[in-house]
């Protein structure tokens, strides 16, 4: 057997890991989800100011690089004197919480009904995908916003609303590769074993279909993150006054043609995050691919 | 002047486990209307040495990095693209072993055996149908008018590799390289095949380079046979001699292997050990560590040179090194 | 000595029902892949069923299996009927019934190690600890010939040949009666393909398993079998004693399939026999014999009535209206 050859082109070279089981490793991104984390974490201790007393001597200074602006604020405050860096930095703990929580509700619970329809089959299979297709035919917004209004705004109905919508993408996908992974030999050998239906499911088809689930959930989160963000800036998502960026690019947006960058800063630290998990979902798509690990 | 004449062909695979020499030093002629076999099991270089002939080595990362092609006097290594274009399917031509995948599902029979023939001959509209016609006739497929319009999916894997023969030979190449033509198909329509190219061959005078791994096939079909190992050929004879006669270690430890249909075997004598992996082939002989001929001669640091033991019949192997 | 039945099957059909629509399906026809097969296995000894694509061998082996439900017909296992049984009765079968397939990098998981992969059978069915399931797995994986440190490696880290010992040895570990191997060596490198079988024939002498070997190469059978079953089209055309049927053979389909198997010496040649055609569809079997289009000698019975099996020698049957 002839082992493949890897090309990697000339620009992604320069900023990932050449060699090793980390090859290609998208090494800016990665920094970037790890400050997210990072800043996730310890944003109340790290934000030099706070984000949420008002300060209204100190409205709309502008960002350290433009007249008038100041290291002491480098990203400026908004319309209320409040400092945009310590909006942002406590901004990221709501928006990674709630994608957490909808990946582990929407994405894992999603998979595992993907995998039981897609092993059994037959009624089951039926009426689950039927489900799905139903959940996958709402559009996303019209449905968080129906319960943002019913139930009220708050990071609880956010995460529901999301995963409501989530748990059918996940549930199509993981069932198409188990239809592919059942009929491999090892499963029915797994049979002639003896081996009863959840103990195949778990053993033997959920590690096969893993790789899959990664790829989604990282590729997912992304999309997560905005569709929380959009929420908030429609006023349907976390409420005020917890600064997520969605909100603050809303508060911003009367403002865009003067204090461009009350909207700015926040729209460009989302673009990064999704953008590095985007990234990260690429290359760990490669790297799980299981054609490409036998030498 | 022999049909072909290849000359110590090599090429190699640039990975990141290292170079694998997948043809290594590879030498051999073919005359007019001989079949040559070429046996060997997988990894030994033989598909490599056919996609070399045509030229068709997946690049970048393999290439052909030395020796020469003689196509009736003429070394194919240096044409151009362009001109390599031109000699492909009409003067050498090549069938593969997986008849679902030669064929392109989305096109009809007809549709692409007459590419074939309009890129080498030219041919437009009535002549067109009727070489197509003529073509299947060859390869004697039955109503083949009908079948012109059938989608590959129609048709059953040894009507595919009938039609796969029709496309290679309808610009009536004098070489045809057939790479396991018959491994994916029942033993019954593999008799057909082999027929059938042997009929083919008796009334077109072609040249036939069969690659296999089977020797009953090798038996059945080849004047010569080439043996190969590793990325290179460790015997070469005429094909009666070599079923009388093995020489080399590895052709004999093959033989003693394989069962027989014709006698009841008491125990086969299975050859030690795995094929080398490719990347880590030693410059010794490579089939020292399982030969059970090993002994203190077989250096280590060097490729035993070519002997003659008969007859038009040469190894490479240290038993038969002189003085 | 007390010769023992071990599994016997009578009668055996499956049905494949073919629907079209996508909501609303109704049955438009049916697959017949096994058609009224019957035969016996003695304990201790090798049946081999072979036949080409489509004739229902590997359908039948699921059955024997239970992987698949028969739609009608018998299968007795030392005496009893295992076709219904479910949950605890279907557990113990599994324990005796073990298996081999053909594709070594398909039956093991590529996501777990060889010691898990190989201890699964014992965890699924005994209630031991781990150090004595450790235990097992070791010896198993030496009494096929792997370093017992294998254990803890993934299957890609080895070769196709090492890969088919593993699933041997886990097919092992519950000391199953009968292991149904199905093409166990096809594909493997002709070297390999010898260890293995004797590596299988060795481990039936030392602890008398029984196996049912599915095959197409003809020498792998004439090696490892001591009785034959011809299938053609989902029903038995021959059946009996390997060197009986060796010599004698009597079914016009059973003189094809040999002559087809390829004797390893050019001077040896002994005309093959082409048969005409294809293997028709399982849907619409000719009728009468289901072979009578393609054979030579069919009489105008042969499209009316289909044969019987009838004992022609000791134990020796074959389904012809010539005999």
């Amino acid at each position: 057997m002839i082992p493949p050859i890897k090309n990697l082109s000339p620009l992604r070279s320069w900023i990932q890991f050449k060699t090793g089981p980390l090859r290609g490793f998208p090494i800016i991104p990665g920094f970037i989800i790890f400050l997210f984390v990072f800043t996730a974490f310890f944003g109340e201790i790290l934000a030099p100011y706070s984000a949420t007393e008002l300060n209204l001597p100190d409205k709309f200074i502008p960002p350290f690089f433009q007249a008038n602006g100041s290291m002491s604020h480098p990203l400026g405050t908004d319309m209320l004197g409040r400092d945009i860096l310590s909006r942002i930095i406590v901004g990221a703990a709501p928006s990674l919480i709630v994608a957490l929580t909808v990946v582990i509700l929407g994405g894992v619970g999603g998979s595992a009904l993907g995998i039981i329809s897609g092993y059994y089959g037959g009624k089951v299979d039926v009426v689950l995908m039927r489900a799905a297709d139903a959940t996958l035919s709402f559009p996303i917004i019209l449905v968080a916003m129906l319960l943002a209004v019913t139930l009220g705004p708050s990071i609880r109905n956010v995460i529901l609303a999301i995963s409501i919508i989530i748990w059918a993408r996940y549930a199509r996908v993981v069932r198409g590769e188990v239809l592919s992974v059942r009929e491999r030999d090892f499963v029915a050998l797994a049979k002639v074993a003896g081996a009863s239906g959840p103990r195949i499911m778990f053993r033997h088809i959920f590690p096969n279909v893993m790789h899959t689930i990664l790829v989604m959930i990282t590729l997912q989160v992304g999309f997560i993150i905005v569709l929380e963000a959009t929420l908030s800036f429609l006023g349907a998502g976390i409420p005020p006054p917890t600064p997520v960026w969605g909100s603050l690019i809303a508060e911003g947006k009367m403002y865009i043609a003067g204090e461009w960058w009350i909207s700015f800063f926040p729209g460009l630290s989302l673009a990064l995050v999704v953008l590095s998990f985007n990234m990260l979902g690429d290359w760990l798509r490669e790297v799980l691919d299981p054609k490409l690990r036998q030498v | 002047m022999n049909l072909l004449e290849v000359k110590d062909l090599r090429t190699h695979f640039f990975t990141r486990w290292g170079t694998v020499k997948a043809v290594d030093g590879v030498t051999f002629s073919l005359k007019e209307r001989e079949t040559l076999g070429i046996v060997g099991e997988s990894g030994c270089g033989k598909s490599m040495t056919c996609l070399s002939l045509m030229r068709l080595v997946p690049e970048p990362a393999g290439r052909i990095v030395g020796g020469q092609i003689l196509l009736r006097g003429e070394d194919l290594l240096k044409k151009t693209e362009k001109e390599m274009r031109r000699i492909r399917g009409a003067k050498l031509s090549m069938i593969l072993q997986d008849p679902m995948t030669s064929l392109n599902p989305v096109f009809t029979i007809g549709d692409q055996i007459k590419e074939a023939i309009t890129i080498h001959r030219g041919l437009k509209g009535r002549s067109l149908w009727e070489r197509a016609v003529e073509v299947l006739k060859m390869v004697r497929i039955s109503s083949p008018e009908q079948r012109l319009r059938n989608w590959p999916h129609q048709l059953s894997g040894g009507m595919r590799q009938r039609v796969v023969g029709a496309i290679s030979l309808s610009c009536e190449p004098g070489l045809l390289i057939a790479d396991e033509p018959t491994t994916s198909l029942d033993a019954t329509i593999q008799v057909q095949i082999l027929h059938l190219l042997r009929t083919l061959q008796e009334e077109s005078g072609l040249a036939l380079i069969f690659v296999t791994h089977d020797l009953g096939i090798v038996a059945r079909m080849c004047n010569r046979v080439a043996v190969m190992y590793a990325g290179k050929i460790v015997e070469m004879a005429e094909v009666r001699d070599l079923f009388n006669h093995p020489a080399h270690p590895y052709t004999q430890g093959l033989m003693r292997a394989i069962p027989r249909i014709d006698k009841k075997v008491g125990r086969l004598t299975s050859i030690a050990g795995e094929p080398p992996r490719l990347h880590q082939v030693p410059p010794g002989c490579a089939f020292a560590s399982r030969c059970s001929s090993v002994r203190d001669y077989c250096r280590p640091d060097q490729y035993p040179p070519r002997f003659e033991v008969g007859r038009d019949h040469w190894i490479s192997c240290w038993k038969y090194a002189k003085g | 000595m007390h010769v023992s039945t071990l599994l016997e099957v009578k009668g055996l059909k499956k049905y494949f029902s073919v629907t079209k629509g996508v909501l609303l399906t109704k049955n438009v026809g049916w697959i017949r892949a096994v058609d009224g097969v019957s035969f016996s296995i003695e304990e201790g000894t090798t049946f081999a069923l072979v036949g080409e694509s489509g004739c229902g061998k590997t359908t039948t082996a699921k059955m024997i299996l239970r992987l698949e439900k028969e739609s009608e017909g018998s299968i007795l296992f030392c005496g009893q009927e295992i076709g219904h049984l479910k949950r605890q009765g279907l557990r113990q079968i599994r324990s005796s019934v073990q298996a081999v397939f053909q594709d070594p990098s398909a039956s093991l998981n590529p996501r777990m190690r060889v010691g898990a992969a190989v201890a699964e059978p014992l965890e699924v069915n005994r209630r031991l600890s781990r150090k004595e399931i450790e235990e097992k797995v070791k010896e198993v994986l030496v009494r096929v010939g792997l370093n017992p440190e294998a254990a803890r490696l993934f299957p890609h880290e080895f070769s196709g040949g090492q890969r088919q010992r593993i699933a041997v040895a886990r097919s092992l570990i519950l000391n199953p009666r009968l292991i149904v191997l199905d093409e166990p060596v096809s594909a493997l490198d002709v070297s390999i393909q010898a260890q293995i079988m004797n590596l299988l024939k060795d481990l039936q002498e030392q602890f008398g398993i029984t196996y049912l070997l599915i095959a197409h190469n003809l020498t792998t059978v004439r090696y490892m079998a001591k009785h034959i079953g011809v299938m053609y089209l989902g029903k038995l055309v021959e059946r009996g004693p390997m060197e009986q049927v060796y010599t004698n053979r009597l079914h016009p389909y059973t003189k094809a399939l040999f002559s087809a198997s390829l004797t390893l010496h050019p001077d040896q040649v002994t005309g093959e026999i082409e048969l005409p055609g294809e293997v028709p569809s399982s849907m619409n079997p000719p009728s009468g014999c289901h072979f009578h289009p393609r054979c030579s000698i069919a009489m105008p019975i042969c499209s009316k009535a289909q044969p019987e099996l009838k004992e022609v020698g000791p134990d020796h049957y074959g389904a012809c209206h010539l005999l």
